[in-house]
């Protein structure tokens, strides 16, 4: 007989964490996530005083020792800025606040006054000094880190890997819509709905892939958004600029090797605009991207079957 | 078995003197004709060791690590598994958050 798979959904880090699992016991696998997750909020939160995060945010210019997951989870997010050439920086957080977004999502105001904002670059991650032997992340006074775009993944990746590794088992990690896989699937693979929005997974366009190795991530434009005076604001943040990013694409789906490279590719293309296809492409990810129209377009080995079932 | 004067003696000393310094001129001179030969043929005008573009000293944004340790980032990594097309009911959504 077939053991068929099984998951279980929670609330976590603003947003639902779900997991999925073949081979082992569901509650052993829900407990090790949740263990994973409460490390990493309390590692990398921004929005949390405690957080180890928010004492490197307010170091002013000082060597902050940290512990091995944030001192992971700001190198992965260097890594993110290098890779994409400074399109996913780590150093947007003082825009993010500026632009309203400077507490969790749920409390944000969905409407407010207009905003006077100076369009400048961030930062820039070079800012960022980490010194692995001494443990210590550094950021220059005014400099805010915020992880959000890769810690989320580092998170699904991490806990997906010792839920295998522990458990013995196939699991599936969801945060939030990003995806990581781990162990042996199941023999058709794991099934995923992808939507503009993972809480309403049965909005169109959507569509239905099987992925058997991973990791797949979403990011879009459609969630977290908030007005202020006459301007729509939303959480991609354009380095370039400081501001919400330019909406040519509104929702772009990656896969990759992983759940952390994924997502750097998914927010990557977002902020790319118009030449995330062929930046993508170059790349060979198997992507979806959905226009601001809502036109679906394919990248490299992205299944072209249109599931609306 | 003969013995030699104190003056033939001097006279040997400095023959076998001049003969060393014209040795040293000579090799110095081959060794530089050489070099340059070499520094030709493999276009470098001086034999300073060559730097990789990669050794650059540490910039702010990396982690300080020897040149051994870390392999170079491969980049972004395609999946073992390329997505499939499914009729199978989905167990996750991904999607904006």
């Amino acid at each position: 007989m077939i053991e068929s798979p099984t998951a279980v959904e929670f609330a976590a880090l603003g947003t639902t964490a779900r997991v999925a699992v073949i081979g082992c016991e569901l509650g052993a696998a829900r407990d090790l996530l949740g263990e994973e997750l409460d490390a990493i909020d309390r590692a990398c939160s921004r929005f949390r005083s405690d957080s180890e995060l928010a004492t490197v945010n307010e170091g002013e210019g000082r060597p902050i020792g940290v512990g091995p997951l944030l001192l992971d989870a700001v190198e992965t997010a260097l890594r993110a800025a290098r890779l994409t050439e400074g399109r996913v920086d780590p150093t947007v957080g003082t825009a993010l606040r500026l632009l309203g977004y400077d507490r969790d999502f749920a409390l944000v105001e969905a409407d407010g006054p207009a905003l006077r904002i100076r369009v400048e670059r961030v930062p820039g991650w070079q800012l960022v000094e980490v010194d692995r032997a001494r443990s210590t992340v550094c950021v220059p006074g005014g400099v805010r880190l915020d992880l959000g775009a890769t810690a989320k993944a580092l998170a699904a990746d991490r806990a997906a890997q010792r839920i295998a590794r522990e458990l013995d088992a196939g699991v599936l990690v969801s945060l939030g819509g990003d995806i990581a896989i781990a162990g042996s699937a199941p023999p058709e693979g794991w099934a995923v709905r992808v939507a503009d929005d993972h809480a309403r997974p049965d909005d169109p366009p959507r569509e239905t892939i099987a992925l058997g190795a991973g990791g797949l991530a979403t990011s879009s434009t459609v969630v977290r958004r908030w007005q202020r005076g006459t301007e729509t604001r939303h959480h991609v943040i354009d380095p370039a600029t400081g501001l919400s990013a330019r909406e040519v694409f509104r929702t772009v789906s990656v896969a990759a090797a992983t759940c952390v490279d994924a997502n750097i590719a998914s927010t990557a293309a977002l902020v790319l605009g118009d030449d995330a296809p062929t930046w993508l492409a170059a790349r060979g990810l198997p992507a979806r991207l959905v226009t601001h129209d809502g036109q679906v377009c394919y990248v490299a080995a992205w299944p072209e079957a249109r599931d609306v079932a | 078995m003969s013995r030699l004067g104190p003056a033939r003696r001097e006279a040997g000393f400095r023959r076998v003197g001049a003969a060393t310094k014209w040795l040293a001129a000579g090799a110095a001179l081959l060794t530089g004709f050489f070099m340059a030969i070499t520094a030709r043929s493999t276009g470098h005008a001086t034999a300073t060791p060559a730097t990789a573009p990669g050794n650059t000293p540490a910039a702010p944004g990396t982690a300080t690590v020897g040149p051994d340790a870390v392999p170079a980032d491969p980049g972004l990594q395609v999946p073992d598994q390329i997505p499939l097309p499914t009729r199978q009911a989905p167990i996750a959504s991904s999607g904006g958050t």
